[in-house]
C-alpha cells in the first residue's frame, strides 16, 4: 500500500526517477561537487524524460500530474548525494518557473514554460540582493519605465543557477514610493544588454550548483518582459516563496533520511569497548531520537504538500515545515558526523557533505528567523 | 621493532619525532601491555601514507602514517613498559582537554565580536538586525555562553597548574566547549545569513573548525562517559 499522501501512480514514477538517479546521477557527485558545477546536459536529460514538468499541463509539454510528483522528484533527487545538484534542479522546477506558469500570458508561457519545461532553458531567480533577502520590500533594483518597456538597474546575489541561467525570473522595483505595491515581476533573457555576471560565490557547502553575484546596468526590457500586473510582484513573489519553502523542506528531510540511514549502517560495523557502537546507549538512543524527529517532521512536510494538493494555501504549515525540517536535518547531520567520528570529519566519507549542504536550510529561501516571523503573525502574536 | 598504521596524525607529515604508543604485551588485558616510543621520523622503517583532507582546521595537516618493522633502540621507550596508557597517553589527553582547546575560546571571541559588527550593519525590516530581538538575544546567548566557556576551561586548567587531579574536569571543560564553541558558530553564521555561507567572510571556516572540537582529542561521548563513571561509579 502506498504511503499517505502518495497513490501508486506516485510510487511507480519514485521507482522510475530513482533508478535514473542511481544510475545516471550518483555515480558522477564527486567529479561535479569537485568541479563545483554539474554539465547544463542534466537538465536537458531530464527534460526529456519529463521530470522537470510533471505537474504542469500537457499542452506545454508537462506531464499532467498533481503537485505531490514534484515532493516525489525532490525526495528522490537527492538519492544523487549532492545536495548542490537537488537545489539547482529545485530552482527550475519549484521556483523560477511556477510563477511564469501562473502569472505569465500565453505568449510567455509558449516563449519561456515549454523550453523550461524541456530542460532547454535553464531558470534562474533573482530575489536576494547584497542589502535585502527576506526583506523582499527593502530590494534596491529597479525599473523605470521608458519608451517601449523598461530600465532595470541593480545587482542580485546567491542566486543558484546564476551563471548557467538562459532565463531569470527578476523581482524589481518599478514605484520607489509604493511601499509592497511598488514591486513587480520581470522575465529576462540572460543575453540581454547590461546583464552582467559579475562573479561566482564559494560557499561551504552545495558546491555541485553554482551561484553567482549579478548586476543590471541600464539593462532595457520590452514591455512583454513584465510578469503579471504592474505592482503585484511582491504578492507574486510571496507566493512563489511558498513553494520553494516546501520543496526545500521535502528535499531537505529526504536527505536527513539518508544520512540517518548511512549512520545507521556505520553505528551497526564500528566497534568501540567490545562492541558495536550501536549497543551503546548513547549511540542507539541518539539514532532513536534521530528517526523519530524525521519521521515527525516528514509527516508536517506531507501535510502541508496534500494541502497545497488540495489547492489551499497553507503558509502556516508551509513556514512551520521549513523551519522544523531545517532544524531536524542540521541535527541529524551533526549527530551522523558525530557518530562516524574522525572518519566524518575526513572528506573521504560522504556525511561531510551532507553536513555542510544542510547547513543552507536554515539560511535560503527565508532563514529560521524569518519562518519564526510568518508563524508569530499568523498566530495573531 | 614496531609494526602498524596511524591515522588522523595531526602534524603528521611534518613531524620530525613521533611519540608512538604500541601495544608490547597483548596478552597484559585492557589499560595495560601498552608502551610508548620516541620516534625519529627519519627512521628507515617510518613512513608518511599520505595528508587526509579534512573540513576544517585545514591549515594543519592531518596525516596516516606507516611503521613497517621500524626499528628503535631501547632508549627510545618513553616512560615505563606496559604503563604507557596512564603515563603519556591520559596525561596528553588532559594537555589535549585543557590546552587545545583554548584555541576555541579565541575562535568563540573572533565569531561574537564578528556578529556583533555586521548585526549594527545589516538593515532588514527598517532597521539594524541588532534592533530586532531576536537578534538580541542571541547575541546575548553568545556571550553567556563564551563567558561560560573561558571560565569552564580556565578552572581545568587552574587546577593542571596547582598539580591537583583534574581528569573529570578536563573532560567537563572539552565536552562544554566543544557544545559552546559549535552553538556560538552556528548563531553566527545564523547572523550573518547568506554571507554566514560563503567563503568570503570567516564565519563558515568557525562552523568547521568548532566541528572538530567535538571528535578530536576524544569526543564529547567518550568526555560523557568519563564524567558520568566518576560521578556513578561507586
Amino acid at each position: 500500500m502506498s504511503h499517505w499522501p502518495f497513490s501508486e501512480e506516485h510510487d511507480e514514477l519514485r521507482d522510475s526517477i530513482r533508478a535514473f538517479v542511481e544510475a545516471e546521477l550518483a555515480p558522477h557527485a564527486e567529479e561535479w561537487e569537485a568541479r563545483g558545477s554539474f554539465p547544463d546536459r542534466v537538465f536537458s536529460r531530464l527534460g526529456e524524460l519529463g521530470f522537470l514538468g510533471l505537474s504542469y499541463p500537457e499542452e506545454y509539454g508537462g506531464g499532467g500530474g498533481d503537485y505531490l510528483c514534484n515532493i516525489v522528484l525532490a525526495e528522490e533527487m537527492t538519492g544523487s548525494g549532492t545536495g548542490g545538484l537537488t537545489m539547482a534542479v529545485a530552482v527550475q522546477t519549484d521556483m523560477a518557473v511556477p510563477p511564469l506558469f501562473k502569472f505569465g500570458t500565453e505568449e510567455q508561457k509558449k516563449r519561456y514554460l515549454v523550453p523550461a519545461l524541456a530542460g532547454e532553458k535553464i531558470f534562474c531567480l533573482g530575489i536576494s540582493e547584497p542589502d535585502a533577502g527576506s526583506d523582499v520590500a527593502s530590494i534596491a533594483t529597479t525599473a523605470k519605465k521608458v519608451d517601449g518597456g523598461w530600465l532595470v538597474n541593480g545587482r542580485k546575489i546567491f542566486i543558484t543557477n546564476g551563471r548557467r541561467a538562459n532565463v531569470m525570473t527578476l523581482v524589481a522595483k518599478t514605484d520607489r514610493d509604493a511601499g509592497h505595491q511598488g514591486i513587480s515581476l520581470f522575465v529576462v533573457d540572460t543575453d540581454t544588454a547590461g546583464y552582467k555576471v559579475e562573479r561566482t560565490l564559494d560557499k561551504v557547502g552545495m558546491h555541485s550548483s553554482d551561484t553567482a553575484e549579478i548586476s543590471f546596468t541600464d539593462m532595457f526590457l520590452p514591455e512583454d518582459a513584465l510578469l503579471g500586473k504592474e505592482g503585484e510582484g511582491f504578492y507574486n513573489i510571496s507566493w512563489e516563496l511558498q513553494g520553494e519553502r516546501l520543496i526545500g523542506a521535502a528535499g531537505a528531510i529526504a536527505g536527513a533520511h539518508r544520512m540517518f540511514d548511512a549512520a545507521r549502517g556505520y553505528a551497526l560495523q564500528r566497534h568501540t569497548f567490545g562492541k558495536p557502537i550501536a549497543k551503546h546507549q548513547a549511540i542507539r538512543y541518539m539514532l532513536a531520537d534521530m528517526i523519530t524527529e524525521i519521521e515527525a517532521a516528514q509527516q508536517l512536510v506531507y501535510e502541508a504538500a496534500w494541502k497545497v494538493n488540495a489547492g489551499e494555501y497553507p503558509v502556516r504549515e508551509i513556514s512551520m515545515a521549513k523551519l522544523l525540517t531545517g532544524e531536524v536535518a542540521w541535527k541529524t547531520a551533526d549527530r551522523c558526523m558525530q557518530i562516524f567520528g574522525g572518519y566524518g570529519y575526513a572528506m573521504e566519507f560522504p556525511i561531510q557533505r551532507a553536513w555542510r549542504d544542510a547547513r543552507l536550510i536554515r539560511i535560503g529561501g527565508g532563514t529560521d528567523e524569518v519562518m519564526r516571523e510568518v508563524i508569530g503573525r499568523i498566530e495573531g502574536l | 621493532v614496531i609494526n602498524g598504521s596511524k591515522i588522523f596524525i595531526t602534524n603528521g607529515s611534518i613531524a620530525d619525532s613521533v611519540i608512538v604508543i604500541a601495544v608490547t604485551d597483548p596478552d597484559a588485558g585492557p589499560g595495560h601491555g601498552v608502551s610508548a616510543f620516541i620516534v625519529e621520523t627519519d627512521n628507515p622503517g617510518f613512513s608518511v601514507g599520505r595528508d587526509l583532507d579534512k573540513m576544517g582546521t585545514r591549515s594543519s595537516p592531518l596525516s596516516l602514517l606507516h611503521f613497517d618493522d621500524c626499528l628503535v633502540g631501547a632508549d627510545a621507550l618513553l616512560g615505563d613498559e606496559g604503563a604507557a596508557l596512564w603515563q603519556v597517553a591520559f596525561e596528553c589527553f588532559d594537555w589535549e582537554r585543557t590546552v587545545m582547546i583554548a584555541s576555541s575560546i579565541g575562535g568563540m571571541k573572533a565569531s561574537l565580536d564578528g556578529a556583533i559588527a555586521y548585526a549594527r550593519e545589516r538593515m532588514a525590516f527598517g532597521k539594524p538586525i541588532a534592533k530586532h530581538q531576536a537578534i538580541q538575544h542571541k547575541v546575548a546567548e553568545m556571550k553567556a555562553y563564551y563567558d561560560a566557556a573561558r571560565l569552564v576551561l580556565y578552572k581545568a586548567a587552574w587546577m593542571k597548574q596547582e598539580g591537583l587531579p583534574h581528569q573529570v574536569e578536563a573532560s567537563v571543560a572539552k565536552y562544554f566547549v566543544a557544545e559552546a564553541a559549535m552553538r556560538n558558530a552556528l548563531e553566527a553564521t545564523q547572523i550573518f545569513g547568506g554571507y554566514g555561507y560563503i567563503k568570503e567572510y570567516p564565519i563558515e571556516r568557525a562552523i568547521r573548525d568548532a566541528k572538530l572540537i567535538a571528535i578530536g582529542g576524544g569526543t564529547s561521548e567518550i568526555q560523557k562517559m568519563i564524567i558520568g563513571r566518576s560521578l556513578l561509579d561507586e
